[in-house]
């Protein structure tokens, strides 16, 4: 039996989920393929990948919904595999929130509570709780279509934990909000996950919300998990080229290695990692952020790599302008240039020296990543 | 709102009031039958005239007192409410299959399911006649009931399918996820939710049954025929204006029932989305 004091809400709620091999055939399509997940209790862990790459079949068949062709998916160490929905006790926010419309804010987040027998003093109470930690107090008696889409999505979230679930599921659950709002919901559902401890799988295809939101990411394709790592990993090392141009934007230059160790990335000779061996076809990728530019002629700095390039267009962004520069050789590069009162930007056709540290190239051989 | 492209175009007041007048023919032609009907059951002689020369209740009060008027109107009453529920189970469930199923000759089961709509009713009257007459069940108000309910299904297999493909099944799965069970979510959430379609399609049986005439005529036994069977016989053999009377009862009872449903139908879209 449980125990009768820790206060409802009180304790750190999640537990750790594990996905074994769980695959999903639909005919002779795998929509999902042995895939293994590891989620720690209290980690926030993004699924992230385009439509059709399997990951909203991944949180179906966890929440329920879909049945796994093989594999075991455990809660707290719990086979689930295929326990009906209804007696998983998992939460959920769906994308459309699914907000019941004949019931009213309180009666939508009470509906868990009820279907699990629970007095009408702890309902209210367990009601009132959930309303002000997702901000909506005295919200309780309107219907759902007399809120706006934010707080519609925060009734579902608190319907979602009103149960004290060990895992919440949700399924792209700002995907129908505008921007603004949906910056200040994800923070709002970090603070609410970090307060509980809940452990969340969250399903999107926003590499944004992911990266600010997420403990770690799993990047999905095709069914297959490509890599599954912290924010900071996946940006900085991704596994292959999908990855990579998952997150932020690259200069890949094609090149070949040559004896010496090295490839030529335009004109300019770069040192590759060890594990490239001569003759083989390089990628070598270098992100617009990492580039400094400085005028012509300017002494570079230690270690790192010149080129020498000419501007072709420069564009304002705001917090930052973008150049195009092109290489004696003829190749294109983007550079991210911050900017900086005392710093005057550089004018089309303007000579430039362009340099980055060796440490921040990556190079990808038939699109695997090689360090 | 965007406007949409106006009906008559340039000609301005001419044209408006043209269509007005049009609109207006079109409703007379239709009302009109019904305002000559309810006048003539006041009438205050004994031959149906319009416009009635003398006002009296008369015709309800013959109607009320007459033992085979109302064993009529209470068979009526009795098949059109069990038609009702009836048509609205077996269709509501139909509806579920049609909709939410995946199965070979799915489409020949949907137009087998509607075929009543289209199936002339002299020959379902004549088929089910046959089939009774075999049976030995001509006359059985249950008999009557299972016949009026083959009329009636597509009705509601019609309505309820309606509001089904505007159903969000996230809802119901979202119930599933809180703890519902199948019942529990079907009772509490989809339900509710189909609910005007349902009662529409209900509607919609009840009167079916309650106005047909046709395969009554048929298996319905001498003397123990539904309201418009005996309403047929009486246009045969006495006219008076006590079909007046009754035809005034039914026109108000099919108003009051379209005005019960239409309040339920708004009711339920003011709490729903």
């Amino acid at each position: 039996m449980t125990e009768p004091t820790p206060g409802p809400l009180g304790a750190p709620l999640g537990a750790a989920v594990q996905f074994d091999q769980v695959s999903k055939r639909y005919g002779d399509a795998l929509a999902v393929d042995r895939v293994d997940i590891d989620v720690a209790a209290g980690e926030f862990l993004t699924l992230l990948g385009a439509s059709g790459s399997g990951k909203t079949t991944t949180l179906m068949m966890l929440a329920g919904f879909q049945m796994p062709s093989s594999g075991e998916i455990r809660v707290g160490g719990r086979q689930i595999t295929h326990v009906a929905p209804a007696a998983r006790n998992v939460g959920m926010v769906f994308q459309s929130y699914a907000l019941f419309p004949h019931m009213t804010v309180a009666e939508n987040i009470a509906f868990p509570l009820r279907m699990r027998k629970a007095t009408a003093a702890a309902k209210g109470e367990a009601v009132a709780r959930v309303l002000s930690i997702v901000g909506l107090e005295g919200l309780g008696g309107r219907y759902p279509r007399q809120l706006s889409g934010g707080q519609q999505q925060r009734v579902a979230l608190a319907r979602a934990i009103v149960f004290e679930p060990p895992v919440l599921l949700m399924d792209e659950p700002l995907g129908a909000l505008d921007k603004h709002l949906r910056a200040h919901l994800q923070t709002e559902i970090k603070r609410i996950q970090a307060r509980l401890g809940l452990t969340v799988l969250y399903v999107t295809h926003d590499q944004e919300e992911a990266l600010t939101m997420s403990d770690r990411i799993c990047i999905m394709r095709d069914g297959r998990i490509l890599q599954t790592d912290s924010p900071e990993t996946l940006y900085d090392r991704p596994a292959d080229t999908y990855v990579a141009g998952f997150f932020g934007e690259s200069n890949i230059v094609a090149a070949r290695a040559e004896g010496d160790g090295r490839a030529l990335f335009g004109p300019t000779p770069v040192p590759l990692p060890r594990a490239v061996r001569a003759g083989e076809a390089v990628e070598c990728a270098i992100r617009p952020e990492r580039i400094s530019l400085a005028p012509a002629g300017a002494p570079a700095f230690g270690e790192a790599l010149a080129v020498p390039a000419t501007v072709t267009a420069s564009t304002f962004v705001g917090d930052y302008r973008r150049y195009e520069l092109a290489l004696p050789d003829g190749t294109a590069l983007s550079v991210r240039h911050p900017l900086r009162e005392t710093q005057a930007g550089f004018a089309p056709g303007e000579a430039v020296t362009a340099s980055w540290a060796p440490g921040a190239m990556r190079f990808f051989v038939d699109g695997r990543a090689v360090a | 709102m965007s406007a949409a492209p106006p009906l008559v175009m340039s000609s301005g007041r001419a044209g408006r009031a043209l269509l007005g007048l049009l609109a207006l023919a079109v409703v007379v032609f239709l009302v009109f039958p019904v305002f000559v009907i309810i006048p003539i059951s006041f009438s205050g002689s004994s031959f149906l005239t319009f416009p009635p020369e003398s006002l009296s209740l008369q015709w309800y009060e013959k109607f009320l007192s007459r033992a085979d008027w109302l064993e009529a109107t209470w068979l009526s009453l009795w098949v059109a409410a069990l038609v009702t529920v009836l048509a609205t189970v077996l269709g509501t469930a139909a509806a579920f299959g049609v909709v939410r199923g995946r199965f070979p000759g799915q489409k020949l089961v949907v137009a087998f399911l509607l075929s009543p709509l289209i199936v002339p009713g002299i020959i379902v009257a004549i088929a089910v006649y046959f089939f009774y007459a075999r049976l030995g069940i001509v006359g059985s108000p249950v008999a009557i009931a299972v016949a009026h309910t083959a009329l009636a299904v597509p009705f509601v297999v019609v309505n309820v399918s309606a509001v089904l493909h505007g159903f969000d099944t996230r809802l119901e799965q979202a119930a599933q996820n809180l703890g519902a069970g199948t019942w529990t979510t079907f009772r509490l959430v989809t339900f509710p939710l189909i609910r005007p379609g349902v009662f529409a399609g209900g509607l919609f049986a009840f009167i079916t049954s309650f106005d047909e005439l046709i395969v009554a005529l048929f298996i319905t036994a001498p003397g123990h025929v539904t309201l418009p069977a005996r309403m047929w016989e009486s246009m045969r053999n006495e006219i008076d204006p006590t079909i007046a009377a009754v035809s005034t009862l039914e026109i108000v009872l099919s108003v009051a029932l379209f005005f019960v449903a239409g309040r339920l139908q708004a009711r339920a879209a003011e709490r729903g989305a």
